[in-house]
């Protein structure tokens, strides 16, 4: 530690009672905007350890001397960063909804268009529920099957306090803090987040979910999940609300790190549906996620899916560094766009090893006023041998008010490795949906299955209960824009 | 000298000497060069240059006009000899010629690049030197040769008027025969006026010390057609930034290119078309072969605006690497906002096929052979629509090449 950040740290172990937030943070909230106080008051509220307050402060310094990335397809109000609140905790009971009669009926609609069940609709919906709820008890079942095998599946503020080592070894080893700004201020004050560890040659049972997590406590704005899979192990993790969650204007900047040792694979599927603003653009998430996926040892393999239909603005680019030889990197994407949602939302594959491949297919939908892009970077390193990249983007367009854009990087420099891209943009088939309106389906339901059909290829590598829902999902994304 | 002495001393000579109106815009465009200090990441105008060639050059301009002529080889051939930047002015039924002069001071500031960041312009505007304008007359079929010869040293900033009237069939060349440390910055405006037909073939080959920056700015009016082709076997940098509007329903527009790169040679690429109109049609081609330690990097963008329906644009960019240390960056970019429109990009980078390789050894043919013959066919397809003299000279220079590739 150095003099500087050690007297930084005095000052406010002397400072701490003199501001007196530590007493009375059960009933409040912390002030709004984000200094040292803050950053400090989050740490010791997560019980951290000092090196972690070193860490986070030393981002925050960082974060301080960068300004916002600016070259994305993206218009939006600069974001007041002393307009936030960076920890909310738990609300009291007193502020949610008694029951489901005081939750939007729209979002109950949607709820039970998606299937969901009743208990689960509550805890969405972010009704008082009491500690007997079915998952909880779900959840711990399963966490003991988990500890059996080894696995650590835990909040990532859990995982500072029991697994120090870890944590210490791979946090932003992949998403250096000094990135970008963004990478910065969620190093700085990330509240929660997932830490997935699977052990040498354990292939995970089941799929690993935020969802059950999420049941027992609140996640943050400032999300940080840490996954790491060691040697020869095998780990699907399923990220997401699958459901709505009614929040207006929001500013999420979550962090996303994945680790593949020699031989490990990581699966990591995602359905992002934040709330996306209302018809005439009002509201909605500011969705700035930064995911990495690193591919340290030999034969590992990671594949990002993503099916993204809510936020206002997204921003999003979960990517592969493929460094160890033979490592495999794939993304697939669907992002629908509607109303005036914008997305610019895309990957990045660094070749780095030899016998590298990628794969990348993207399919982007855009209606109503939205403009959705694609972005992408494939490069080769100098020392990628016979490394290879297939790259698919298309993009469908419905309404003459919508943009669709499509930004690729190619960087070349080795001579025995292939780059291959392709990319399209069209309308929706004219002759293929008078032929699903001649067999009776409404245009909505046509243009909704050709939509679907339009997907498919994505929505076929996410796991099963989740392929159903984002099936929905898409057609919901398709509601009221088609006519 | 640095560019700012070069400021100081060169931006208000030559053809718009002492206008005010001029000099205040380029006070403006100097501050906002020496603002953004050359900023490369975020401005694709810098890819691949070497900042010192701009911040730090020896301007030189001398105006000559004995050597520049303008001959007819038939009634219909024209070759017109620029010389550092100045041409014989001439008129005839077919076609006009003239130098530019302080009263095109109007048409000087309207044309239409404000919305392009490119420093290379800004250079252009500020250093302006030299220019013509061409206009060539409704109803006539002509081929004309352009051939620019920039002398040793001389520092060209160039801005010529092309419009070409209607109905009109052109087969325009250029040609560019740059003797040693010349700078050429070259901004063409093109306007294309209906049903006119034009074919422009850009032929690029010069030693390693010169520089040559060509920009070009077409715009097209309704059934209308401009065609253009990009050779560059230079051994000095190229710049080849070409933009075209299609302003007028059912016009078409194809940028094509081909690049042969070796040594340390250096080329960055650029097309853009903007769908203004309705069932437009594009096409950008752009080809390379690099060997050695070469450089090149190629953007193409198709816009298509809001009221654009029915547009068909394409696009395409193919690199082959003969060696490690050479590397190709491509950015092919679509931007639509019309529904009913048919566009498509594809990119591929990668070495010479193994497979095809394999099977011309397999029949006896040697490694170098072999290499050539994949190589030629690589572009042969785009020399079939080409004019027999040009599509030979194009032939004997990638023999040439092929034939230094392969020691």
């Amino acid at each position: 530690m150095d003099t500087k950040t050690s007297q930084t740290l005095d000052k406010y172990a002397q400072d701490k009672y003199k501001y007196g937030f530590v007493t009375d943070i059960e009933s409040n909230r912390p002030k709004k905007g984000l200094d040292e106080d803050i950053i400090t008051f989050i740490s010791q509220k997560k019980n951290e350890p000092k090196w972690m307050l070193t860490w986070r402060l030393d981002c925050y310094k960082k974060w301080l001397k960068m300004s916002d990335p600016q070259w994305a397809n993206l218009k939006f109000p600069e974001i007041d960063y002393q307009d936030i609140y960076y920890y909310s905790a738990p609300k009291g009971f007193e502020e949610k909804p008694k029951d489901l009669s005081e939750v939007d009926p729209k979002l109950i609609e949607t709820y039970n268009k998606l299937g969901i069940p009743l208990e689960e609709q509550k805890v969405l919906a972010g009704v008082a529920v009491d500690a007997v709820f079915d998952s909880v008890s779900v959840a711990t079942t399963y966490k003991g099957e988990l500890e059996k095998l080894g696995i650590v599946f835990c909040s990532i503020s859990e995982a500072v306090q029991k697994h120090p080592e870890l944590v210490k070894k791979y946090l932003g080893s992949v998403i250096p803090p000094g990135d970008h700004s963004f990478s910065a201020l969620n190093s700085a004050v990330f509240t929660d987040g997932s830490f997935v560890y699977v052990p040498e040659n354990v292939k995970c049972p089941m799929e690993l979910s935020t969802y059950f997590r999420i049941n027992a406590e609140e996640t943050g704005q400032f999300e940080r999940t840490l996954i790491i899979a060691d040697k020869g192990s095998y780990v699907s993790y399923l990220e997401g609300c699958t459901a709505p969650q009614r929040d207006t204007n929001q500013l999420h900047a979550a962090n996303v790190e994945l680790i593949a040792l020699e031989d490990a694979e990581i699966k990591y599927s995602t359905v992002q549906n934040w709330y996306p603003g209302d018809e005439d653009g009002k509201g909605g998430i500011y969705n700035f996620v930064t995911k990495r996926g690193l591919c340290k040892g030999k034969n590992s393999k990671i594949s990002w899916t993503q099916v993204e239909t809510g936020s206002a603005i997204t921003w999003k680019y979960p990517s592969c560094i493929l460094k160890g030889d033979n490592s495999i990197g794939e993304f697939y994407s669907v992002a629908i766009t509607n109303n005036f949602q914008q997305a610019d939302t895309g990957t990045k594959m660094t070749h780095i090893g030899k016998n590298t491949r990628s794969k990348i297919i993207s399919k982007g939908i855009s209606l109503g006023h939205s403009q959705n892009t694609y972005r992408g970077n494939v490069s080769f390193l100098r020392k990628a041998d016979k490394a290879r990249n297939y790259t698919q983007c298309d993009s469908l367009l419905v309404g003459n008010k919508c943009g669709a854009h499509t930004i690729p990087y190619i960087d070349s420099k080795n001579n025995s490795a292939i780059v291959e891209h392709e990319a399209s943009t069209s309308k929706i088939n004219e002759g293929q949906l008078y032929y699903c309106r001649q067999r009776g389906l409404s245009h909505e339901e046509a243009v909704s299955l050709i939509v679907n059909g339009f997907c498919k290829q994505v929505l076929q590598e996410l796991p099963m209960e989740f392929a159903v829902e984002a099936q929905k999902l898409v057609s919901i994304s398709l509601e009221g824009s088609v006519g | 000298m640095t560019f700012e002495n070069n400021f100081i001393n060169h931006s208000k000579e030559y053809i718009f000497l002492d206008n005010d109106i001029l000099s205040n815009q380029r006070k403006k465009i100097f501050k906002k060069i020496i603002q953004k200090n050359y900023d490369k990441k975020n401005n694709e105008s810098l890819k691949n240059i070497t900042i010192s060639d701009l911040s730090k050059f020896n301007y030189f301009y001398k105006p000559i006009q004995e050597k520049s002529q303008v001959s007819l080889i038939d009634d219909f051939n024209y070759e017109i000899k620029v010389v550092n930047g100045i041409c014989k002015n001439y008129e005839d039924d077919n076609i006009e010629i003239r130098n530019l002069t302080s009263l095109d001071f109007k048409s000087f500031l309207n044309q239409d690049n404000s919305n392009v960041d490119d420093i290379i312009i800004d250079f252009n505007k500020i250093f302006l030197n030299s220019g013509f304008f061409f206009n060539i007359k409704s109803n006539t079929k002509l081929h004309i040769r352009l051939i620019h010869d920039t002398s040793d040293n001389f520092t060209i900033f160039q801005n010529n008027f092309i419009n070409f009237k209607k109905k009109s069939e052109v087969q325009l060349e250029d040609h560019f025969n740059l003797t040693n440390n010349s700078i050429n910055n070259i901004n063409y405006n093109i306007s294309i006026e209906e049903y006119a037909v034009i074919k422009h073939n850009i032929f690029q080959n010069f030693a390693n010390s010169n520089k040559l920056y060509l920009t070009s700015n077409t715009v097209c009016e309704k059934n209308s057609s401009y065609n253009q082709n990009t050779y560059n076997f230079s051994d000095g940098f190229v710049r080849n930034f070409h933009h075209a509007y299609l302003n007028g329903e059912f016009s078409n527009a194809s940028l094509y290119g081909c690049f042969f790169l070796k040594n340390k040679n250096v080329c960055s690429n650029k097309t853009n078309i903007i769908h203004n109109a309705e069932n437009c049609v594009s096409d950008q081609t752009y080809k390379g072969i690099l060997n050695d330690y070469s450089k090149a990097n190629y953007y193409s963008n198709t816009f298509v605006s809001e009221n654009a329906q029915k547009t068909e644009g394409y696009q395409l960019s193919k690199g082959i690497l003969l060696t490690d240390n050479c590397s190709f960056f491509s950015k092919p970019e679509l931007k639509i906002f019309a529904d009913d429109v048919k566009c498509s990009h594809g990119s591929t980078i990668g070495p010479v096929d193994e497979s095809a390789l394999y099977y011309l050894r397999s029949r006896g043919i040697s490694k170098n052979e072999a290499m050539k013959m994949i190589i030629s066919s690589f572009i042969e397809e785009d020399l079939q629509n080409l004019d027999k003299d040009i599509a030979e000279k194009i032939s004997n220079n990638l023999s040439d090449y092929l034939n230094c590739l392969v020691k």
